[in-house]
């Protein structure tokens, strides 16, 4: 699952994103992050903390949902990936471009860009 | 997976977490937190179980003032004899008006007691409820904190709840109910 997309034509040296093309020469980096992975382990281990702690206080159906939030919120801190293609050319401006979606999707679509930029290199076209 | 928290936007989203699960904390968990907690103590019962019997307490006791009869008219000036007439005629003296007067003065005082202590009775809950509301209110940083941190922190406010809810119950805004 991806937010916007990514569109790779090697042939042409180009990265496309639904905002943004590159030229796949002056790409620098690609990267892939999980930016709510601490907020989510942090909220999801603090609710399933209180719900756990307050056990005695609060109703089955309480505790369950709370529990059920908790897991998702690691769930989601886990699986939500932000993927950024970064050029050294474009550094500090608004230019550099970031998609959202599913970590392992991303993660797949950053390996592809990379094979894309090293073929270029190698003279190798995908 | 776990040593990617360097970046700027993973803080971001750290710090969002944190902001949200704060303001969780303050505005649903803790508040909950500090109900359940009034609910467990069953402070609300006991408190106006407390009240009631506080107004009792104080309220003066309705003095039966001595009733006028046969031997308090005619005993102490006729002696024997006027004894002896009184333990023969004493009930026709019974329902005089000076005792119909007596007994229909007490039945108001006692009506008008009565009153007052059910008014009172029924002032005890809001005042209750209002120390609950009032501690819950004054004591929310505490309650999130106790909330937010699964127990690991109880303020002396938390600890205390109890004392802390006869206060509130002393206070005038709460008082003023009675």
């Amino acid at each position: 699952m991806m937010i916007g997309f990514v569109h790779i034509d090697a042939d042409n040296g180009a990265v496309s994103t639904h905002r943004d093309s590159y030229l796949l020469d002056n790409i620098t980096v690609v990267s892939v992050r999980r930016p709510f992975l601490g907020g989510g382990l942090m909220a999801g281990g603090g609710f399933s903390g209180f719900a756990l702690a307050f056990s005695d206080l609060l109703y089955a159906h309480e505790i369950a949902v709370t529990l059920a939030i908790a897991a998702s919120l690691v769930l989601g801190g886990i699986q939500a990936g932000q993927l950024k293609l970064l050029s050294r050319d474009l550094r500090g401006t608004e230019l550099a471009d970031v998609v959202w979606g599913r970590y392992a999707h991303l993660n797949a679509v950053r390996l592809r860009i990379a094979r894309a930029m090293s073929g270029r290199k190698t003279g190798r076209h995908l | 997976m776990f040593g990617e928290n360097g970046s700027l936007p993973i803080t971001g989203g750290a710090l969002l977490a944190a902001a949200l699960y704060a303001g969780i904390s303050l505005f649903v968990t803790g508040p909950l937190v500090g109900e359940r907690m009034v609910e467990k103590l069953n402070w609300g019962a006991q408190c106006a179980r407390n009240i009631r019997a506080e107004l009792e307490a104080i309220e003066p006791p309705i003095v039966s003032t001595p009733r006028l009869g046969c031997n308090e008219a005619f005993g102490w000036m006729f002696g024997r004899e006027g004894a002896q007439f009184c333990n023969r005629h004493g009930n026709m003296f019974s329902d005089n008006p000076v005792n119909r007067m007596l007994e229909s003065a007490e039945d108001a005082q006692r009506a008008a007691q009565r009153q007052r202590m059910n008014l009172a009775a029924s002032h005890a809950e809001s005042r209750c409820e209002c120390a609950v509301t009032t501690t819950l209110e004054s004591r929310r940083i505490p309650f999130a904190l106790h909330a937010g941190s699964a127990r690991l922190i109880t303020p002396s406010s938390i600890r205390l709840l109890e004392s802390d809810l006869v206060s509130s119950l002393n206070t005038p805004a709460c008082a003023m109910r009675g």
